[in-house]
This record gives structure tokens, sequence and C-alpha cells, in this order.
């Protein structure tokens, strides 16, 4: 098998363990959309980076950081719901990237940040997303507790004395560096399905969160695998492919659940 | 040993745009104490609960609480998110033990609540959460508890059980109690200290035979035709 291929294997495989921990968590707590909102500012991140000649990813860190920060600041004090914060950063985000992009000479780049490029992995983009991949695992390990109480009461979770900002400003900085790092892969388009679909193919089948977890991260890397083979019969991105074997699973899901609650 | 308050509310306000919520409330809780605080809907109960958990900053005045002062929140059963699948005996102990121990299996029992330990709590009904909730806040072995409403979505024989079970730990692990309720009949027999609330402030407060139940009828719509065919 070609080295690109294997390459783009074990990097995907990588990338699904992160966004399948993290996109649980943002299914749980409501929060679907901060997996395309973060992944939209990301693009006003790469703008930025590109104008001021910084590296695109630190860049996206940073701006997705601050910019959800101010978000989840906003939504505490004023309690403006979080879906319609996320849609406002969205819009925000992906128009002000747009304007600073349009404005520059060169935007060749922007098609490979928006659809990813799996294929085009390095070994050194491989290292990053399984370094990536530790941090998150060492980071949702070490305050599993305190996540999972914070997203099933956030009030009875502070009345324990657990300090919710500081746990969503973590969450969204571990998130911003996942995704900052796996935009050349799956792309800003396609990174949420990456995140949200393959919980919600675990909602309603897993009996725990650990286990949730595990189905997500098998739906995920499962669509990877058979999205990349597809894209070697098909001349078609296999980011695109891979999306579709996840929409494909969950009507694998939705057909056994009601044939299962049929009986 | 000190018989200081646990908490001290000294002129606590809170405005929310422009509406005062809470003006000026001053009340302290004891230890082994049992305080319940009545008044209409939107009177500010369930705000000054969360103003005295921390969850809501005032916007005037001051609370004091004991070094190291451990609190256990109930809130309405409204608040639980339920797309968590996890179930009852991880969520009872979560963020407090690593594993259920042998005197907390007479709690569940005491609470009926064996068969549900494998469940998920989501699947649970609206009373079998709320036992849930008491049930963790109970394993926390905390200074004070603070229950919102504890026995909506409880049928009205297992809310004398209820009641009974908290004062019976209360005297047992010598925790506070603050609840906020509309059960009065149950309120006057099992509180200490009743402080009821009108608009956001204290209209009468003392103990259940002291404070003119009159004026705390006034002030409660919800039982009061209930209370007077009661006795």
């Amino acid at each position: 098998m070609y080295d690109f291929i294997i390459y783009g294997l074990i990097g995907g495989i990588g990338l699904a363990f992160s966004l399948a921990i993290l996109g649980n968590f943002i299914v749980w707590k409501r929060m679907s959309y901060i997996g395309d909102s973060v992944a939209h500012t990301s693009l006003l991140g790469i703008a930025l980076g590109v104008l001021t000649s910084v590296i695109p990813e630190i860049m996206i860190i940073i701006v997705c950081f601050l910019l959800s920060s101010v978000l989840i600041v906003i939504n505490k004090r004023f309690q403006i719901s979080k879906d319609s914060l996320l849609i406002l950063n969205t819009q925000f985000a992906l128009s002000a990237g747009f304007v600073i992009i349009s404005l520059m000479q060169n935007s060749s780049n922007l098609y490979r940040y928006l659809f990813g490029s799996i294929l085009s992995i390095k070994l050194n983009d491989i290292i990053i997303i399984y370094v990536i991949a530790v941090l998150v695992f060492l980071y949702v390990l070490s305050s599993w507790q305190k996540l999972l109480l914070l997203t099933i009461n956030e009030e009875v979770a502070i009345s324990e004395n657990i300090n919710s900002t500081k746990h969503d400003i973590i969450f969204v900085f571990v998130l911003s560096c996942t995704i900052a790092f796996s935009i050349k892969l799956a792309g800003v388009l396609l990174i949420p399905s990456l995140s949200i679909i393959p919980a919600i193919i675990a909602h309603s089948i897993a009996k725990s969160p650990l286990q949730s977890m595990i189905i997500s991260f098998i739906a995920a890397a499962s669509a990877i695998i058979t999205g990349m083979m597809l894209s070697l019969y098909v001349n078609v991105s296999p980011s695109a492919l891979i999306t579709l074997s996840l929409c494909g699973f969950v009507a694998i899901k939705v057909i056994y659940l009601s044939l299962f609650k049929a009986k | 040993m000190s018989h200081s308050p646990l908490i001290q509310l000294k002129g606590v306000s809170y405005i929310k745009n422009s509406k005062p919520l809470l003006t000026d409330i001053s009340f302290e809780v004891r230890k082994n104490e049992i305080i319940t605080i009545v008044g209409k809907n939107g009177a500010g109960k369930t705000t000054l609960c969360k103003t005295l958990i921390g969850i809501i900053k005032p916007t005037a005045g001051k609370i004091i609480k004991q070094a190291g002062l451990k609190i256990s929140y109930i809130p309405q059963i409204s608040n639980h998110n339920v797309l968590v699948p996890i179930c009852v005996k991880d969520f009872i102990i979560l963020n407090n033990k690593k594993k259920l121990e042998n005197d907390d299996f007479q709690l569940i029992q005491q609470l009926n609540l064996e068969d549900s330990l494998n469940k998920l709590f989501k699947d649970l009904s609206g009373g079998e959460k709320q036992k849930v909730m008491l049930l963790r806040a109970l394993l926390l072995c905390p200074d004070i508890i603070v229950l919102d409403e504890p026995t909506s979505n409880i049928d009205f024989s297992a809310k004398d059980d209820m009641y009974s079970l908290i004062n019976e730990y209360r005297g047992a692990k010598n925790f506070s109690v603050i609840m906020v309720s509309h059960d009065l009949h149950m309120v006057l027999k099992n509180t200490g200290w009743v402080l009821c609330l009108k608009d956001g402030k204290i209209c009468c407060s003392g103990i259940p035979s002291v404070v003119n139940e009159s004026e705390i009828l006034k002030n409660i719509s919800l039982n009061y035709k209930y209370y007077n065919h009661k006795d």
C-alpha cells in the first residue's frame, strides 16, 4: 500500500481518538455548534496567520481560544443561549476570515484548509496528532469526574467548589488545539462531522460515558478507513467520503434500533 | 467546640436587569439546623438558594462562610442534563468516593433505590431522580444540604418518608438543611426555622410555633386551602 495512505490512516485514527473524546462532551453539553464555530473561527486564524506570517496553527489556537473564551464569559454573564452565541461567532469568524483572505494576493491554500487533504499528511503531522491525542486523553482523565458532574448539572458542580468557567475555558483551549492541528487533515468543513456524528452514533447505545467514547472512536476510525479505501476506487476527496460513511453508520444505527424496538 | 454560624448573610441583595430579585436578606445558618424557605412563585426562593451556594454573586451585602464548608445542593428536577449515559451507582459517588461502602447500602435501602442502582440516571422518573440526588448529597457528608423543592415529583406517601429520612440523617450526621418547599403542613412539622419571602424580601421568619402562621399562609397561595382543610 502507498505510504501516503498508511500515513493518512494512522493520522486519521489519532484524530478520531481526540475528536471522539471531545465530541461526546460537546454533544452532552448541547454545544454541537461549537465544532462548527471553532472550525470556522480557525479560518479567521489561518487568514490572520498568513497575513502576519505567523504559523497558521498557532494563530488558529490564539484566535479560537480568545473568541471562545469571550463567548463563555458572555454566556455566563448575560445568559444568552450557547447555540445563538456559537452561530454569532461562526458567522463573524467566517465573514472576517473571507474578507481578509479576499484582500490577500495569494489565497490558493484556502481550499486545502477548507476541505482538508488527508493524503498529504507527513510524518511530523502524525507526531503532532498523537501528541495532541495524548494531551486530550490526559486532560480528560485528570478532570473526568469534574467534567462529568459539570455536564450533568453545572449548578451542583459549582456548589461542590468546581470552577465551571475555568473548566469551560480549558475545554475550549484543548478543543482549539485539537482542531488547529487537525485542520490540514479534515478541513474546516469536515471537522464538525468528525467530532459530532460519532457521538450521535454512540448516543442511546452506550451504557456509560466511557462506553460512549469507545463506540464513538470505533465509529470515527471505521469511517476514516472506509472513506479512505473508497477514495482509492472513486476519484473523490476522502474527507467527504469519511463524512458520508459516518452518515451511513447513523442510518444503520437508526434502522437497527427501529427493528430492535419493533420486536 | 465552635458555635459560630456556618453561613452568615448580611444585607444580601441581588439585582438583575434593574429588577431587585433579593433585597437586604440577613440570616444565619447554624450547625444541625433546619431552615425552610417559603413563598409564592417568583418570591426569590431559588435565587436565595443559588446565592447561598455561590452560583449567583450578590450585588450588595456579604455572605460569610466558615472555612472549608462543604455544601451539597439538590436543584429542581428539571435542571439535570439527561444526555450523559451514566448509571445511578456511578453517579452517586461521582466527584466523591471510589466505591460504595457497606454503610451506604442501608441508606440506599431506606430510599428504595436498590433496584435503580444499575439503571441509567436519565431513564429514572422525576421522583426517583430526586431521591438519587438526595442519596448523592447524603453520601457527600456535607455540613449543609440545600434542597430546592425536594419533594416535587414525589408521591404523597413518599414525601413524609423523605422528610423523616432527611431529619434522621441530619441528627446522625450533624449537618444543617436549608430547603425550599411548598408543602406547608410538612414544613411546619419538620422545620426548626421558617423564612418567608415576598418579592425578594424576608416578610417574616422564626420558629414555626412563634411565627404568625396566618402571615405565612397569606404569602403562600398554593397550600392555603389544603392546609386549612387538613386541620
